[in-house]
């Protein structure tokens, strides 16, 4: 079952888009574990309510999910975390595609005032984390 | 009778004053605002100005009442509370203009549980069929006690206490006026439970939910006494004041709600307050937020449920010329 207290953000002036943002949100909590199979998501009017955005942006989030296979969209039951396989071969690309994301993500926290010292700081405890797992 | 109505006039004009501080105490004239704006130069100059043009209406208008002649006083009575309330709108937008510049947006990062479980209703909500007990109950009084109720009595009464429309002991004439409390009943009813459901979670929305039963309660009583006043004498003061005993409760507490430290301002972003006091924003899934201007929460008008609440509710009342 998930444990108390998980919550994902959502800032409207972020300038990603809400889809991208609640997508992207919940899929950090599945791979690290903090949500797992059989947890039920909460409806798709819940969480929009709660997020303040249109119904259509959530159940779009969650169509996403179910496309990646990590949630199941039961009618009645709503979006229920499922286990997922593991893929034991990543597409060719995804080095690339991670540089280039992570990349103009250090441009942009760095253009918005993030000193380098931080920065490298964290990229290590996350990569500490990413060997825990 | 002039006291009476000047009592009136000036529990409107008090109810009008206090607007500025039934809100968060992060807004004020329907603007989120910095800490400690409300105490500042601004924010008190601002609040000294909506007071004194609300306080020049009341005056006004309490000094119409005891100068007018008798001919006059039905107009003078009818007019002065809505003339008390559009004086307290205007000043409201004057001074929600007047500070626009020093806005803030409220923290537009919002959070969402994953884990908590779907919510039920609270415990009190139990209650919520006794109004329809009570009104049945008067139903079935009534029909016991037929042969005591007068052929003909009074309904309505004008400002100088006396009967002024009369009512036949028939089943349109007994039975109306407690279908309409029933109809009023189940829609104020039905918006508690839509602002349950159809609100962001908060302690807010308990207090709401609680005074929307609480004042079911009393139209249920209200109605019932009015029915049941054709054959039993039930003072008139006690059916125009004892509605007092479940209001003011009612704002107390959520005054309290509201005002606590730790309840933040509820995000819904400025640009979609038309005027502080209307919400119109097609993109939150909200069907009710809070207001910013008094207590309570208000409609989002970019959701299509508000218009079919409130259509319903015209319904509601244009049935009553034909129940009561």
């Amino acid at each position: 079952m998930a444990q108390g207290g998980i919550t994902i953000r959502f800032d409207p002036q972020s300038g990603v888009p809400a889809i991208r943002q609640i997508a992207d949100s919940i899929r950090v909590l599945l791979v690290e574990r903090k949500l797992v199979p059989g947890t039920a998501l909460p409806s798709v009017r819940r969480l929009a309510m709660e997020l303040g955005v249109h119904f259509n942006t959530v159940a779009e989030a969650y169509r996403e999910l179910a496309g990646e296979g990590w949630v199941e969209l039961q009618h009645g039951r709503g979006a229920v975390i499922v286990a997922r396989p593991v893929r034991t071969t990543a597409p060719e690309s995804w080095i690339d595609e991670f540089r280039n994301r992570l990349r103009s993500l250090v441009a942009q926290v760095r253009s918005e005032g993030a000193s380098v010292d931080e920065l490298a700081a964290e990229l290590k405890a996350m990569a500490k984390a990413v060997k825990m797992s | 009778m002039k006291l009476n109505i000047g009592l009136i006039f000036c529990v409107v004009g008090g109810a009008t004053l206090a607007i500025p501080n039934m809100t968060r105490r992060g807004i004020l004239f329907g603007l989120a605002v910095p800490p400690g704006f409300r105490q500042g130069t601004c924010g008190r100059r601002s609040v000294a100005e909506f007071r004194l043009l609300v306080g020049i209406a009341l005056i006004a208008v309490v000094s119409a009442l005891f100068l007018a002649p008798v001919a006059l006083l039905q107009p003078v009575s009818a007019t002065g509370p809505l003339l008390i309330l559009l004086a307290g709108a205007i000043a409201f937008v004057r001074e929600h203009r007047k500070i626009a510049p020093f806005a803030v947006e409220p923290l537009r990062q919002r959070e969402a549980d994953l884990s908590r479980a779907p919510e039920k209703l609270p415990w009190f909500t139990w209650l919520a069929p006794g109004p329809f007990a009570i009104l049945s109950a008067a139903a079935v009084f009534l029909q016991l006690n037929w042969d005591r109720i007068p052929a003909v009595f009074p309904v309505h009464w004008g400002l100088d206490g006396q009967p002024n429309r009369w009512g036949h002991r028939d089943v349109h004439g007994i039975y109306g006026p407690l279908l309409f409390g029933a109809e009023l009943c189940a829609w104020m009813l039905a918006m508690g439970l839509a602002t349950w459901f159809g609100a962001r979670r908060s302690r807010f929305r308990l207090v709401t939910l609680a005074s929307v039963i609480g004042l079911v309660y009393m139209l249920a009583l209200l109605f019932t006494a009015i029915s049941v006043s054709s054959f039993l004498h039930i003072p008139l003061w006690l059916i125009a004041f004892g509605p007092i005993i479940f209001i003011v409760p009612s704002i107390v507490a959520m005054a309290r709600a509201v005002a606590e430290p730790g309840e933040k301002v509820e995000s819904t972003p400025n640009e979609c307050w038309k005027a502080g006091m209307i919400y119109y924003n097609p993109n939150d899934a909200a069907l009710f937020v809070e207001r910013r201007a008094g207590l309570g929460y208000t409609f989002n008008f970019g959701n299509r449920w508000s218009w079919i609440l409130l259509v319903s509710l015209g319904f509601i009342i244009g049935t009553a010329p034909l129940l009561m």
